[in-house]
């Protein structure tokens, strides 16, 4: 693996993701969905996985928040949240981390959502779910004056001196709420909710999909989370909403301390939100660089394509170049580099031996036999 | 190099041989399946094997004989031999279940077909007759009508037929409305193709796996029905070989003779039975695979 | 001169919201409230809009699939608006069709060579089995495919497979127009661009005139000549291709166009973004309605809906006012290697 970790930058990484492979078991045989799967999230970046459907983004998210379906098996590799093994975290302690540190946010909010809860009856759960973090937060984000108030009146009926953080957490229930009531207006408020008092008492379906999308974010910062992973948010959104929610993202990224792994298969978000992307292909990933990096040379043959198939406005074309062939079948994947059976300049080795992601330079790896030692 | 292809197979035989290897895993429903099976082949070989004269060949000196290892059920009140009786009373018993079924089932889906999918005043008033039929218990209907056509056994088998086919034209319908809102179906309008083939040649085939499981389920109770109402005089004539006549011919019997009214009972009891567990086992097989 | 081909006036397709025990008419869902547009021969139209903005349902009144409410189409100078029987089912066969969903569009338990051959034999447009087979080889060829996939059934096929499959059967009947409802919405990019050029061929090598339905603005750049951008039921502005992009002159069309994401991260984007959501077609706002969200909204609008008049000659424009609108995508200083 040598090369392959970033040499460049000296932030931090958050997340670290080593050579991880996962297989789900069907009725038709083993599908190979994760292949080795190596990437680092640094802290306060936001990080795109972009690809193509099957290609194992989605997957990759669901592995780093243990939420994978029965049948899948992750077969190897690391997930490192700071210190912590994800992969070997028992079930108890990921739901705390799901809970305190990771905040994923879906396509479709209708499915997310609890339809029989009040956004605000939601949102006052994520706050109240653990008190010591409604104190942290509160602390954070100074809650609301009145708030404050109401448990420093409290504390003088007691004839108590505390700590602000101290006070949160020993003051009665409906202090809490109030506290979480007002952290939730502050937070409805920065997802830009008009009106979020009346919000507050609304159901999912009274939404429309805008305003549901703004909502799961806004449970996402609720929690204030190391990293926040959103899953083709914008997919389902008509234009004119999905740039509502791009404008969003973008200001809420100066002001997020966490960072963002955003999984899209649109490059036209990823060029808009992201400082680094990584490019997936049938369960690896072919090429990682910085946004601006990738776009002005994009190096991988599947990047390459990708980027001529797409049709662009600020480009004018006759005929879009296409990849040719398919996805292959992850039962019985191709030998050697999968995509070595659709690649213009595919040869022997390509065949036989997996490309490793090897470092050409300004933080750009690519896994592809052209470059590096050994090329033909 | 890549992945390879699985050969052609039509969804329906694909639906099949997978219905097949679940139909195989649960032991009762296999066992019911089983002797089903056995049932249709006695049904079929039976009166080759016996002679269906045995049914006609009245021996008073040997009436009313408990089981022995001549005549292993005993003998009838005619002197008939009960086992071959029995034997030969399968066919009837299980042609007549199936061809009700089997009528019904192309009555009702014929027209839930068409109502469900023409839809307007003709759905209303199909809907409406359907209603009529399915709110008096089928058999207290079929004995109404067996008793207005009168006596014999074709007369019987046409009772229930007529009574019978409303509930399949029921589900059949309320496939067919979701179906014919799928896209294909606009593609087929689009193509200019006409209503009527697009229901049966599209609408039909892939509506119909509902009714059939249904259908299946059902012959056990028909058999049911039918030995029913010919037990109460409807149908069968005294002499032929049929379960219900049997039981009706043993009532009088009873004390002397119990065998006479128990082993065809038990037979009833034995095929309506397998009947049930092997259309339980098909619906339990197809039912989730149902919902696309 | 080329000849219009399809005409469209003044269509309408309310669909009526019942209620109540007695099952009264509530309201009225209002899909197609005002759709006028005009198509030439072997041209592609491409019709834009949002969700709720009633463009599939203009296609689905084209073919039929619904009867609509008020208005007219014309084919060819033929007013097919209710045509019925014989006549019409010669002009259905002058439209062809692809839908959106290759999943559903497609009979799972027919054969493609069934799927094929069916239109052909039922229209009786081909003289023999044979002869509908041997056609049925060719058009499956012609769509990228192999002779033997005739024999399989479509869920042995790939999305972007059933989809050429899709084009295929569109071409049984020699169609003039096709109606392409979303075809590529469901497909990953690589296989969009397969059927796109596939689809760009086959216009020219039949000289065929396409109706381009799609949400997607770079695909309907991408394909179209002429384009119409629809809101809540209406056109606002339809002109040729590089004018609506470029120069736009309604503000809805000018905040859509401007909301795309390029994929260009050197480029900075001074988007425009609409306020609020789209009004619900059950609730269209009076007068104009798109003022709800327009920036530019007068008291004057919320009285008269502006009409759809041409400004110049080939662009129509349904507002008020002459808002000399900015380009919406600025033209970029740095070019792209690729």
């Amino acid at each position: 693996m040598a090369g392959a970790a970033e040499v460049t930058d000296t932030r931090e990484a958050l997340l670290q993701v080593k050579d991880l492979r996962l297989n789900f078991h069907t009725y038709a045989g083993e599908v190979k969905a994760l292949d080795g799967v190596t990437f680092v999230v640094k802290k306060g970046e936001a990080f795109g996985l972009v690809g193509e459907s099957g290609c194992g983004k989605s997957v990759t998210a669901l592995t780093i928040v243990g939420l994978l379906p029965e049948n899948a098996s992750v077969v190897d590799g690391e997930i490192m949240l700071g210190a912590d093994n994800l992969l070997k975290t028992p079930p108890e302690e990921m739901r705390k981390i799901r809970a305190n540190r990771i905040a994923m946010v879906f396509q479709d909010p209708t499915t997310f959502l609890n339809p029989v809860l009040t956004i605000g009856e939601q949102l006052e759960e994520v706050f109240l779910l653990n008190p010591d973090r409604l104190a942290r937060v509160a602390a954070e984000r100074k809650a609301s004056e009145e708030a404050l108030m109401e448990i420093k009146a409290e504390d003088e009926k007691t004839g108590t001196e505390r700590e602000p953080t101290e006070s949160t957490r020993k003051i009665s229930k409906s202090a809490k709420k109030k506290v979480a009531k007002a952290l939730s207006i502050d937070v409805l408020t920065e997802v830009r909710l008009p009106d979020s008092e009346r919000t507050l008492k609304q159901y999912p379906h009274e939404l429309s999909g805008g305003m549901r999308q703004r909502c799961m974010i806004a449970m996402a910062l609720a929690r204030n989370p190391d990293l926040f992973i959103a899953d083709e948010i914008t997919t389902a959104l008509d234009v004119t909403i999905q740039a509502q929610i791009l404008e969003l993202l973008r200001e809420l990224k100066k002001k997020l301390l966490g960072s963002t792994l955003l999984i899209t298969h649109d490059l036209g978000v990823v060029a808009e939100l992201c400082d680094r992307v990584a490019v997936m292909y049938a369960g690896n990933i072919v090429e990682l660089a910085t946004v601006k990096e990738l776009f002005a040379n994009p190096l991988h043959p599947y990047t390459q394509g990708l980027m001529r198939a797409i049709p662009m406005i600020d480009r004018r074309m006759e005929r879009l170049e296409t990849i040719p062939g398919s996805v292959p079948d992850l039962i019985y994947p191709p030998t050697g580099c999968r995509f070595h059976p659709r690649c213009p300049f595919a040869f022997e080795r390509c065949k036989l031996e997996k490309p490793e992601l090897i470092h050409v330079g300004k933080g750009h790896t690519v896994a592809c036999h052209l470059f590096g030692e050994g090329k033909a | 190099m890549t992945s390879e292809r699985p050969s052609s197979w039509s969804p329906a035989i694909a639906e099949l041989k997978f219905a097949g290897h679940l139909l195989v895993q649960n032991k009762v429903v296999l066992a019911g399946t089983l002797i089903a099976a056995a049932v249709i082949i006695t049904a079929i070989v039976g009166p080759v094997i016996i002679s269906p004269d045995v049914a006609t060949s009245i021996n008073l000196p040997i009436r009313l004989m408990p089981p022995s290892s001549q005549h292993w059920l005993g003998t009838d009140d005619y002197g008939r031999d009960l086992f071959e009786v029995i034997i030969l009373s399968t066919r009837l018993d299980v042609s007549a279940s199936l061809t009700i079924v089997g009528v019904d089932l192309v009555i009702g889906v014929l027209v839930g077909a068409f109502s469900g999918f023409i839809g307007g005043k003709i759905d209303e008033g199909m809907m409406r007759v359907t209603d009529i039929f399915l709110s008096i218990p089928g058999l207290v209907l079929a004995l109404a009508v067996a008793a207005a056509l009168g006596r014999g056994l074709n007369n019987l088998i046409l009772a229930i037929i007529i009574v019978g086919w409303p509930g399949y034209a029921r589900i059949l319908r309320g496939q067919v409305l979701a179906e014919k809102e799928r896209l294909y179906v606009d593609a087929l309008r689009a193509l200019g193709i006409g209503r009527l083939r697009v229901i049966i040649r599209h609408i039909i085939p892939n509506t119909i796996y509902p009714v059939l499981v249904q259908a299946t389920l059902d012959l056990g109770g028909v058999i049911l029905t039918f030995a029913g109402l010919s037990f109460l005089g409807f149908g069968a004539t005294a002499l032929t070989p049929e379960l219900g006549r049997l039981i009706t011919a043993g009532q009088s019997y009873i004390f002397q003779a119990p065998w006479l009214v128990a082993f065809p009972g038990i037979a009833i009891l034995i095929i309506s039975l397998a009947f049930n567990l092997m259309g339980d086992g098909i619906r339990d097989v197809l039912d989730p695979r149902l919902r696309r | 001169m080329t000849q219009t081909v399809l005409e469209i006036k003044r269509l309408k397709k309310w669909f009526p919201i019942t209620g109540g025990i007695l099952g009264r008419v509530k309201g009225w869902v209002k899909a197609v409230d005002r759709v006028d547009l005009e198509i030439k021969e072997g041209e592609t139209f491409g019709l834009v809009g949002e969700s709720g903005s009633g463009k599939t349902t203009v296609g689905r009144c084209i073919l039929r699939l619904i009867e609509p409410t008020a208005g007219q189409m014309i084919y060819r100078g033929q007013d097919i608006t209710k045509l019925k029987g014989e006549a019409f089912r010669r002009v259905r066969r002058k439209f062809g069709v692809v839908f959106q969903d290759p999943y559903a569009s497609l009979d799972p338990r027919q054969t493609i060579k069934g799927a094929l051959t069916e239109p052909m034999k039922y229209h009786k447009t081909i003289g023999s089995d044979e002869e509908a087979v041997e056609r049925a080889k060719d058009l499956i060829k012609r769509v990228g495919l192999n002779e033997d996939h005739l024999y399989r059934f479509p869920h042995e096929f790939s999305g972007g497979q059933r989809q050429r499959i899709a084009v295929a059967r569109a071409l049984t009947t020699d169609p003039e127009v096709i109606i392409l409802d979303e075809p590529t919405s469901f497909l990953d990019v690589s296989v969009q661009a397969q059927i796109l050029n596939l689809l760009s061929d086959l216009q020219k090598e039949f000289n065929l005139t396409y109706l381009f339905i799609s949400h997607n603005l770079s695909v309907i750049e991408h394909m179209s000549n002429r384009v119409g951008v629809m809101y809540l039921g209406a056109i606002m502005e339809a002109a040729e291709k590089d004018i609506v992009y470029r120069r736009p002159e309604h503000p809805y069309t000018h905040a859509l166009i401007s909301a795309l994401p390029i994929p260009n991260p050197e480029l900075v984007r001074q988007r425009v973004v609409l306020a609020g959501d789209v009004p619900s077609p059950v609730n269209i706002p009076s007068g104009c309605r798109f003022r709800t969200r327009c920036p530019y909204a007068t008291e004057f609008c919320a009285e008269k809906e502006p009409p759809l008049i041409a400004r110049q000659p080939g662009h129509l424009v349904s507002c008020h006012y002459d808002l000399k609108l900015s380009a919406p995508i600025p033209i970029l200083e740095t070019s792209r290697k690729t």
